[in-house]
């Protein structure tokens, strides 16, 4: 079996045009994350002595790690003068002021509140607001608990155990990690090369009739099929993963740092409701296995679609329009937990499940969007997976053999 | 029958290219009349008042025209001061029945129009930011016309499916070894190729016909002579072109843009002779531009993708603030006709070269045939169902009693409002124990932009409106741009389950990955309405222009008549107001009749389960009762009264004379 399903791999997913595309899209997924650095982040002056990017290194090596009363009162000693020195508007402009240090008041003012101040305020009164979330929680609870409205007071009780304790320690460079957790364009690149991949697998049997000859092999049949399934699963899998990690590295290299994967997902100011309370790291990884699934269960149903036709040209642009609808409908149900639930492409863009702590009620059970969305997804894909393999011809030596 | 008529039976009809073309027509057809919005609802709501004064300002801006509007302006304030002081002076007994009814017909004639006048002023502060080229006229069918900049799908899909087919069909059936074989090989595919890009060029026309035709019904497409800086979205615009020739132009580059993508495909056809691998080509060489790179860039690139986008050839320039310094950053420079010209001719060039290695490929060469494998042509198109924005759940009857002025109350629970905090509160009425809405621990914690802007109570339900306010000052691809969301939750008191009944994004601005478009101004209202309340049919949303009642189904809004100034009560069926002449009048929100209670003039009043508290203005500001119908008004009180509020209890006046509280129990 394993030698079936690497035979499909190979003939399927190993041609010359799926490894042409994955080396283009690779590329246009590097230059979109080089263009995002250069169009958002404010460190891209140069390595000049008075740039930002240099400027902004310096000061970091003073500053990260734990969040100190020290290291608080000496930023402030240096950002409330510039603040009141430039609070009227009428500060002087130069840009070559021998006494600050890019060069002109407002630009230092700017720099330490955009990479210093409102980060390290925003840790600071992260654990206050979460305390005050849980409280709240606890106190929902309580409640709850009198009312007798059990499913509310489950779901107030997953609130506080989520948001009991949560800190943010220590100070770290979060720029590249936010624009790194904000980004989708490969998520198009995953699925277009995914979809050309998964087109073929039944269709360029039949195009070549090859699956009449496939019917009289003794690996033919439902057993080429499953083969079938899971090369075209590895496929998806190994092809989401691609992404996921050159998205890394592209946001890496781009950013020239790693620093602030450490810091817990909740520093990042969209993610403040995360529903997990994992490292950035960490989310990178839970995100990567997320995408893995989405692109699987969309698979499956490519591939459902496509068994039926006998040309590429039908089910790539059916395939291709139901893509879009799942986008354009995540994107107009983003705010209804049970669409999100049920739509796989939000896990591939899973910051709408992992960004927000919300719930669905299952027979009373409050479970997170996220874990409700996988299990769906695994529960649809399988059954897709299923219904492939069943509604796919059957080998006919085995017909012949039950006939007799 | 020549070769063109063969391979037109062929294309057209064996492989269903007919039945694409009138699929995509239809398609695009329902998808308008279903989704379409008028992009101003204020000139739309009170078409007839905006008309009149557009007879007389209509065309370019004149002093004159500017002078009358501002006098307009200044006698509809004081007509305005004028009705109110002859109100006055008339239930005080200062003036005569016939002296009031002079007075007020003289203001009546003044403000007959007020309404229209809000959108024209509107339009003229937008004139005057650049009088030379801005004119007055109904934007809406033009504004709506020009509002598609963003990528046609079904056309987008149904070229794929036709230039795909054309020479893939040959290949996947390794008929194109046979047919170069043929004398007429060559005529054959020139036939194919001439078809195949008429074909598109007549889908691309066809639908901007229908679009043309849609709008020109609905809203009428005047002065297509009037310059294309009129509608907003061309304000920036240093072209010197006019509606009609933008609205020609923008079709023929579209026209250009679907046929480029047409050879395209057919080259990358013949070039790589397999359907998905054509079509993959195709979808990345447009999609991936399209949501990758920025506009500025995109309009610069010699492929299908800014043709048939088109709208940014004639746009103006565009730039945002910095979010951090403050300072200007171009996101779209304006195109020049030059630069525009020489893409179209740069694009050519490639499309004549395309064009000719496709019929270079299909020239006779005697090749090698091979056997001929059956072909099937398989087809459906699957259609795009999206989903609504949000829907809409069937509630139980509605038949507690509203009044916008106080808080609502039932028998278990009442909502306590503070003017400290803003924030709205749910008291127990046995325990007196409070609880904060939105009953989510996360609500507001994390954002200022979250609040409770209104409460409705209908037992065992409260409804709160919820707004949320999300900017995106960080994120990729929606740079600086903010999105407020307003939700309507019902809450059951008996079992706290919450359900979103009403959602809607209110911005006109919207971002899907990274491609940025606008839908109408229909939803905007909702960022300043400050009270509502429903039934099974309609929600009602209160602002400062009047009641806007959303239909629960279809989501059509209608904004009706009804001053907001004073109190406003529901009762489930009946809408109570007192209008602009001080009349308690009770609209019914099934037959859409207003009828005011002649007898009952009132400055304050408020809906009982017993009926209509009002203040008299006939005499002397006292308290009286009367039936929900209007009849058998009854005195109360002989104290004149400032106001007069129900809490769902006891009714209680406030004293004219010294301000006081008095109560009546019920």
């Amino acid at each position: 079996m394993i030698r079936l399903i690497r035979y499909e791999f190979i003939k399927q997913f190993c041609k010359r045009s799926i490894l042409a595309l994955f080396v283009v899209f690779s590329l246009a997924n590097l230059f979109k994350i080089y263009g995002e650095y250069k169009s958002y982040s404010f460190l891209t002056d140069g390595n000049g002595e008075r740039s930002w990017h240099t400027l902004h290194w310096q000061l970091y090596e003073e500053y990260r790690g734990e969040i100190t009363p020290e290291k608080v009162e000496r930023l402030l000693a240096a950002y409330q003068p510039l603040v009141e020195a430039t609070s009227d508007m009428t500060a002087s402009t130069a840009t070559d002021d021998p006494n600050t240090m890019t060069g002109n008041l407002y630009s230092d003012r700017n720099l330490l509140d955009k990479y210093f101040v409102t980060p390290m305020q925003y840790f600071y009164e992260y654990s206050g607001q979460s305390e005050q979330v849980a409280n709240r929680a606890r106190q929902s609870a309580a409640l709850y608990g009198e009312r007798g409205a059990v499913y509310q007071q489950r779901e107030s009780g997953a609130i506080y155990n989520l948001y009991a304790g949560r800190t943010i320690p220590a100070f770290a460079y979060r720029e590249m990690c936010n624009y790194y957790l904000n980004y989708d364009f490969s998520i198009i690149l995953t699925l277009l090369l995914c979809l050309y991949g998964i087109i073929g697998t039944f269709v360029s049997e039949r195009e070549t009739q090859m699956d009449m000859l496939l019917l009289v092999s003794p690996n033919g049949g439902r057993k080429t099929t499953l083969a079938k399934i899971l090369a075209a699963t590895l496929f998806l899998l190994l092809t989401s993963l691609w992404f996921s990690l050159l998205d890394l590295i592209g946001f890496a290299v781009s950013f020239q740092t790693l620093e602030g994967l450490t810091l817990p997902v909740f520093a990042i100011p969209n993610f403040a409701e995360a529903s997990v309370n994992i490292s950035i790291f960490q989310y990178v990884l839970l995100s990567a296995a997320l995408k893995c699934a989405g692109a699987w269960v969309i698979g499956m149903l490519w591939l459902l679609i496509s068994m039926f036709w006998k040309n590429a040209l039908l089910p790539f642009v059916i395939n291709f329009a139901l893509c879009m609808a799942l986008i354009v409908s995540g994107a107009a149900c983003a705010y209804s937990n049970f669409s999100k639930v049920l739509n796989p492409y939000s896990l591939l863009t899973n910051r709408v499940l992992l960004g927000k702590t919300e719930f669905v009620n299952l027979g009373g059970f409050p479970i997170l969007t996220w874990q409700a969305a996988i299990w769906f997804a695994l529960i649809a894909g399988l059954a897709v997976a299923v219904m492939i393999y069943f509604l796919s011809a059957e080998n006919c030596h085995r017909c012949v053999w039950r006939a007799k | 029958m020549s070769v063109f008529s063969y391979e037109w039976k062929k294309l057209m009809i064996y492989q269903r290219g007919l039945c694409y073309i009138l699929a995509a027509l239809l398609v695009s057809t329902v998808w308008l009349a279903a989704t379409d919005r008028p992009q101003n609802s204020a000139m739309e709501e009170y078409r007839e008042e905006y008309e009149w004064y557009l007879e007389r300002l209509d065309g370019a801006y004149t002093e004159e025209k500017a002078a009358w509007l501002e006098q307009e302006a200044q006698a509809i304030t004081e007509a305005r001061y004028t009705r109110s002081r002859s109100q006055e002076s008339y239930y005080s007994g200062q003036i005569t029945a016939e002296q009031y009814e002079r007075q007020i017909a003289e203001v009546n004639t003044v403000l007959a129009h007020e309404h229209g006048f809000e959108a024209v002023y509107r339009q003229y502060l937008y004139v005057c930011e650049n009088t030379g080229n801005r004119y007055f006229l109904n934007t809406n069918g033009w504004a709506g016309l020009f509002s598609a900049q963003t990528l046609d799908f079904s056309l987008f899909l149904v070229i794929l499916i036709l230039a795909a087919t054309v020479f893939c069909s040959e290949y996947s059936c390794q008929m194109d070894a046979l047919l170069r074989t043929a004398p007429q090989s060559r005529k054959s595919a020139r036939s194919k190729a001439v078809m195949t890009l008429c074909v598109v060029f007549a889908l691309c026309g066809g639908l901007a016909l229908i679009r043309f035709a849609f709008f020109g019904i609905k809203y009428g497409l005047p002065h297509g002579e009037y310059p294309v800086q009129s509608i907003a979205c061309f304000g920036g615009s240093t072209k010197n072109v006019s509606l009609l020739a933008a609205y020609l132009i923008l079709t023929g580059l579209r026209c250009f843009g679907s046929v480029y993508l047409a050879v395209l495909l057919l080259f990358t056809s013949v070039l790589v002779k397999k359907y998905a691998l054509t079509v993959v080509i195709g979808v990345a060489s447009t999609l991936i531009p399209y949501i990758g790179l920025s506009r500025q860039i995109c309009y610069r690139l010699p492929i299908p993708l800014p043709f048939l986008l088109a709208a940014g050839f004639l746009e103006g320039a565009s730039s945002v603030e910095d979010s951090l310094t403050g300072e200007p950053i171009v996101t779209f420079s304006e195109r020049s006709p030059q630069e525009l010209l020489a893409l179209l001719v740069l694009s050519a060039v490639c499309y004549a070269l395309m064009v000719w290695w496709v019929l270079r490929q299909n020239t006779n060469c005697w090749q090698s045939g091979k056997k001929l494998v059956r072909r099937h042509g398989a087809a459906a198109l699957g259609l795009l169902i999206l989903l609504s924005l949000s829907g809409c759940s069937v509630a139980e009857s509605a038949n507690g009693i509203f009044n916008s002025s106080s808080q609502s109350v039932s028998e278990t629970y009442s909502v306590i409002y503070d003017d400290q905090t803003r924030t709205y509160a749910l008291e127990n009425r046995a325990t007196g124990a409070l609880t904060d809405l939105a009953l989510s621990p996360l609500f507001g914690a994390f954002s200022d932009g979250e609040s409770i802007k209104a409460v409705y109570m209908d037992a065992p339900y409260i409804y709160y409106m919820s707004s949320r306010t999300e900017q995106y000052v960080d994120r990729v691809g929606s740079y600086n741009s903010t999105a407020t969301q307003v939700s309507i939750v019902r809450l059951d008191t008996e079992t706290f389950e919450e359900q979103v009944i009403f959602e809607k994004i209110t911005d006109s601005g919207r971002s899907l990955l990274g491609i940025d478009y606008t839908v109408g101004d229909t939803w905007m209202f909702l960022q300043y309405c400050y009270g509502f309340f429903l039934n099974n049919d309609s929600l009602f949303f209160i602002t400062n222009d009047g009641v806007t009642e959303v239909s629960r189904n279809i989501q059509r809004t209608q904004v009706l008549d009804i001053p907001t100034k004073g109190n406003i009560a529901f009762d489930g069926r009946t809408i109570y107001f007192i209008n602009e002449n001080s009349l308690l009048t009770a609209y019914d929100t099934k037959t859409h009749k207003e009828r005011p209670f002649r007898n009952v003039v009132a400055s304050d009043f408020c809906l009982t389960d017993q009926g209509l508290y009002f203040i008299n203005r006939m005499d002397s500001d006292c308290v009286y009762l009367c039936g929900r119908d209007g009849v058998g008004s009854l005195k109360i009180s002989n104290d004149p009264a400032l106001s007069v509020v129900y809490d769902g209890e006891k009714v209680t006046m406030i004293l004219k004379s010294d301000g006081k509280e008095v109560v009546f129990e019920l």
